[in-house]
């Protein structure tokens, strides 16, 4: 099977973007949180982590 | 996000998840056996909100000597098991002593588990020492403060580590004791890396 070329610089620059963009969606969930009732955002963790 | 927040304490009401009720438990027992302890790390940024979860919580329990460790060991045994070996004096001596961690699960689990060290620095003992209370649901915990544990996040400098500094800067950055924050900063070298990624 030929494997894709594969470009580490392009891969690496994918990888800090998308690693700046988790930052960013982090403070806005946390802006998101505190504007929000406990009950509110933690029901959600509930669901995620588990009961 | 109500969260009462002081120098000596937070207190917060929310719904209980599976990894809180697990540590809450837990501490509860090290409570009532009366010793010192913190929990750090990632469990910090899960109890106020971060949506992930963990395999295993990070624990400093302050140094004792055998029989107070083994009264806690059999408190402790009731509900959980050490994972790392059935023996308290093997568990005290060829580990905790040593500096090796030992781990506890519920019994007949493997995850998650608690990974409980004495204090190794003086970084450790402070903790302990500067330990802030958290009531959770009015159950109380004792965690390492946030403004050693967000410089610490982004010493330890892995993506998920200053995810959890960013989530929690941002939480609670008005009500930090920034000069004690940026005092860890300077220490741990990391100002540069606070300033470029929560800043």
């Amino acid at each position: 099977m030929k494997l894709p070329k594969i470009d580490l610089k392009e891969l690496e620059k994918f990888k800090k973007e998308n690693f700046k963009e988790r930052l960013i969606f982090i403070e806005q969930y946390a802006d998101w949180q505190k504007k929000n009732s406990n009950k509110k955002w933690s029901s959600g963790q509930k669901k995620l982590i588990g009961r | 996000m109500e969260v009462h927040f002081s120098k000596e304490s937070i207190a917060l009401e929310k719904e209980i998840n599976a990894l809180d009720r697990f540590v809450m438990d837990f501490t509860e027992i090290l409570n009532k056996q009366n010793v010192k302890y913190v929990v750090l790390s990632g469990y910090v940024a899960i109890l106020f909100g971060r949506n992930r979860s963990s395999e295993d919580i990070d624990l400093i329990l302050e140094k004792m000597n055998y029989d107070t460790f083994s009264s806690l060991w059999a408190a402790l045994s009731k509900e959980f098991e050490c994972l790392i070996t059935g023996k308290a004096k093997e568990a005290y001596d060829l580990y905790l002593c040593k500096g090796y961690a030992i781990r506890f699960s519920r019994k007949g689990k493997f995850i998650p588990n608690i990974e409980i060290k004495f204090p190794k620095i003086e970084l450790d003992d402070w903790t302990i020492k500067n330990s802030k209370k958290v009531i959770l649901n009015k159950t109380l915990l004792f965690i390492s403060p946030l403004e050693l544990q967000i410089p610490f996040k982004l010493f330890l400098g892995s993506e998920k580590d200053i995810e959890d500094a960013k989530y929690l800067y941002a939480l609670f950055k008005d009500k930090l004791d920034m000069p004690l924050l940026n005092g860890f900063n300077r220490k741990l070298n990391i100002e540069k890396v606070f300033i470029k990624y929560l800043k």
